[in-house]
């Protein structure tokens, strides 16, 4: 009894993982083919089934590997695909640094640092809004901002992991700026003889990092997201309308 | 260790050649270099389609769909003209690099290969 041939697109798109939208169709059908080929071939040896789809998926080699050289060869090398990511980047960075600052003027301060590594966070609230809810503003503007960065990557050509590094620029360059602050505070304040202790050294830095790089990356994220995702429900809404 | 250029170099000097006999599906591109080198050269998935879609790209090869009589798809490749205009140089440079080698190291003649012919510049 002749065996059914593996699924290998199937098979493809597994271990390709998200990368297979990326590549599209028309790779993951002709790497499908070359393994089916493959398979083929082992079978005519001697192979059995269960083997022969067990060496053409070793064979194919590295996943990962194959990702990254599709991506270079389509794309270009990662210099050539930073301008991609740096230039819509630096509009989310313009848009939610200058945000931030309209919002200062409109009285928005909602934290207040004492200092750089022991900043737990006072809330002071803002304009009669519920304390929990002062950041709000700023991360709505960062929604914008990231959404902004993502949209701006995707007119460039920007794949979906590019447009996330488009959205995230801004966080990266708080984590840059802490790093600085780190590498070249802690050596003063231990100079200086004014080294905070360990414990409240670790709790002002998470601190930190959930006020100024976790929450405003979620709403980078939420903004990047959003311009994934409207696409899919503008669609979605126009065919229901045009159903009805 | 082997230069990633001089590798790279290699590979699509491999490629080019295979098509020069004619429009090949990727299976049937890997098939022919193992074959035809004993097994020396093969390509895995890995290696052979990130160097087919860089051949694309660069305008050396171009692609098109397929359908067999079974109703399977397949992209098939051929040599375009810069193709063809890049392959004689190529060799040509593969040719002096390995009679490089071949009078540095007399590797050549102690197997028993003949030397490389220099091709005249016209």
């Amino acid at each position: 009894m002749a065996e059914a041939m593996p699924d290998f697109a199937r098979l493809v798109k597994l271990r390709m993982g998200r990368y297979a939208a990326t590549a599209g169709d028309d790779v993951v059908c002709e790497l499908a083919g070359h393994l089916e080929d493959l398979y083929g071939e082992l079978l005519s040896k001697g192979l059995t089934p269960a083997e022969a789809e067990r060496e053409a998926l070793a064979w194919a080699g590295d996943w990962k590997r194959l990702e990254r050289g599709i991506e270079d060869a389509r794309e270009g090398k990662m210099m050539e695909r930073m301008p991609k990511i740096l230039l819509p980047g630096a509009v989310a960075l313009f848009v939610s640094v200058w945000g931030q600052k309209q919002l200062w003027r409109m009285g928005w301060s909602p934290t207040m640092t004492s200092h750089y590594y022991r900043g737990l966070v006072e809330y002071h609230g803002w304009g009669g809004m519920p304390l929990h809810w002062a950041d709000a503003p700023w991360l709505l503007v960062l929604v914008v901002s990231g959404a902004l960065g993502a949209w701006l990557c995707r007119l460039m050509g920007g794949n979906w992991r590019q447009r996330i590094w488009a959205a995230e620029l801004p966080t990266l360059c708080t984590l840059v700026l802490l790093a600085v602050l780190i590498f070249i505070g802690l050596p003063i304040e231990y100079f200086h003889g004014s080294l905070a202790p360990a414990r409240e050294l670790v709790v002002a830095w998470l601190s930190f990092m959930l006020t100024n790089m976790l929450l405003p990356g979620v709403a980078l994220l939420v903004g990047a997201l959003l311009v994934e995702l409207l696409p899919t429900l503008t669609r979605r809404a126009g065919g229901r309308l045009s159903r009805a | 260790m082997i230069d990633p250029n001089l590798k790279r170099g290699s590979a699509e000097l491999a490629v080019l050649s295979v098509l020069s006999a004619g429009a090949l599906h990727g299976y049937e591109i890997a098939r022919r270099i193992k074959e035809q080198t004993g097994g020396v050269l093969a390509f895995d998935l890995a290696s052979l389609y990130p160097l087919l879609y860089r051949l694309e790209k660069d305008g050396l090869v171009s692609a098109e769909w397929e359908e067999s009589s079974s109703g399977r798809k397949r992209r098939c490749y051929q040599l375009t003209g810069a193709g063809r205009a890049r392959l004689a140089p190529l060799r040509q440079q593969w040719r002096e690099f390995f009679g490089a080698l071949d009078r540095l190291t007399g590797f050549g003649q102690a197997m028993g290969i003949p030397a490389p012919v220099e091709a005249s510049h016209g």
